[in-house]
């Protein structure tokens, strides 16, 4: 079965892209080892206004997984000077509203902790021309297909089939930003953001 | 035996391409222009690779 295919930062851009979390996370996060690459890629499309496609409540699960986790890798002082540097890169006009964080207490450190993380990567996607879609139950029910063929697991095989479906209807190629590799066992793909 | 429907051209814009979702999207924002500015977080990235292990 012939596998996806790797773009690079000379190539066209794709009229239309999906986007995932792991590109999300990278574009976000300067310390993240994908961070240069996906960057290029982020600006590359903010500048030619390429719209990018979403599931919204598929990437709020995602965020919600991995931002549960960020609390055990963080010291108290070091998120709450996470939220006032989120603070001051949404601008003037924003603030969290989040009441002084407990310390002490695991249940608001993971509050701050969902609420700055989802604000920062919320506000990646405002910079660009965003397009949600929406899905269904024959969407879930279909996803196994990839689960099966490519052994993807089950959130990514959701990915595929959402992007695909949405593909198809537009009458475009199938393309995903994204630094998942896993996503390269997925026929007639587009890869964005791995090189 | 049924004709087999012609291929669907590739729609060349992105305003075509979106104009063929109709009824698929919920809504479709204009991008604000001012700039994203990635910051340092510490630890996400390993955080965001122990979920994806969950996916």
């Amino acid at each position: 079965m012939e596998r996806a295919t790797v773009h690079g930062p000379t190539d066209d851009l794709p009229v239309l892209i999906w986007a995932d979390t792991s590109f999300l996370f990278a574009v976000c996060n300067t310390l993240d080892p994908g961070h240069a690459t996906a960057w290029a890629l982020y600006e590359r499309l903010r500048t030619a206004d390429v719209p990018v496609v979403i599931c919204k409540p598929l990437l709020q699960i995602e965020f919600w997984t991995a931002l549960r986790k960020l609390p055990r890798e963080l010291r108290p002082r070091q998120v709450e000077r996470l939220i006032i540097d989120t603070e001051a890169r949404l601008g003037h006009q924003q603030t969290l509203g989040l009441k002084t964080m407990d310390r002490s207490d695991p249940a608001a450190v993971r509050q701050h902790v969902l609420e700055f993380g989802e604000r920062l990567l919320w506000s990646a996607l405002e910079t660009v021309p965003l397009v949600k879609v929406r899905f269904g139950q024959k969407h879930v029910v279909r996803s196994r297909y990839w689960i099966e063929t490519c052994d993807l697991k089950s959130l990514d095989a959701l990915h595929v089939e959402l992007l695909r479906s949405v593909a198809d209807q537009a009458g475009v190629p199938a393309s995903i930003a994204t630094l998942d590799t896993d996503f390269l066992a997925v026929p007639d793909l587009h890869v964005w953001g791995l090189r | 035996m049924a004709e087999k429907k012609p291929a669907k051209a590739n729609a060349r814009t992105s305003r075509e391409a979106l104009a063929r979702l109709k009824g698929r999207v919920v809504v479709v924002q204009k991008r604000r222009d001012a700039p994203l500015r990635p910051m340092p977080i510490p630890g996400l990235a390993k955080a965001a690779r122990e979920a994806h292990s969950e996916r």
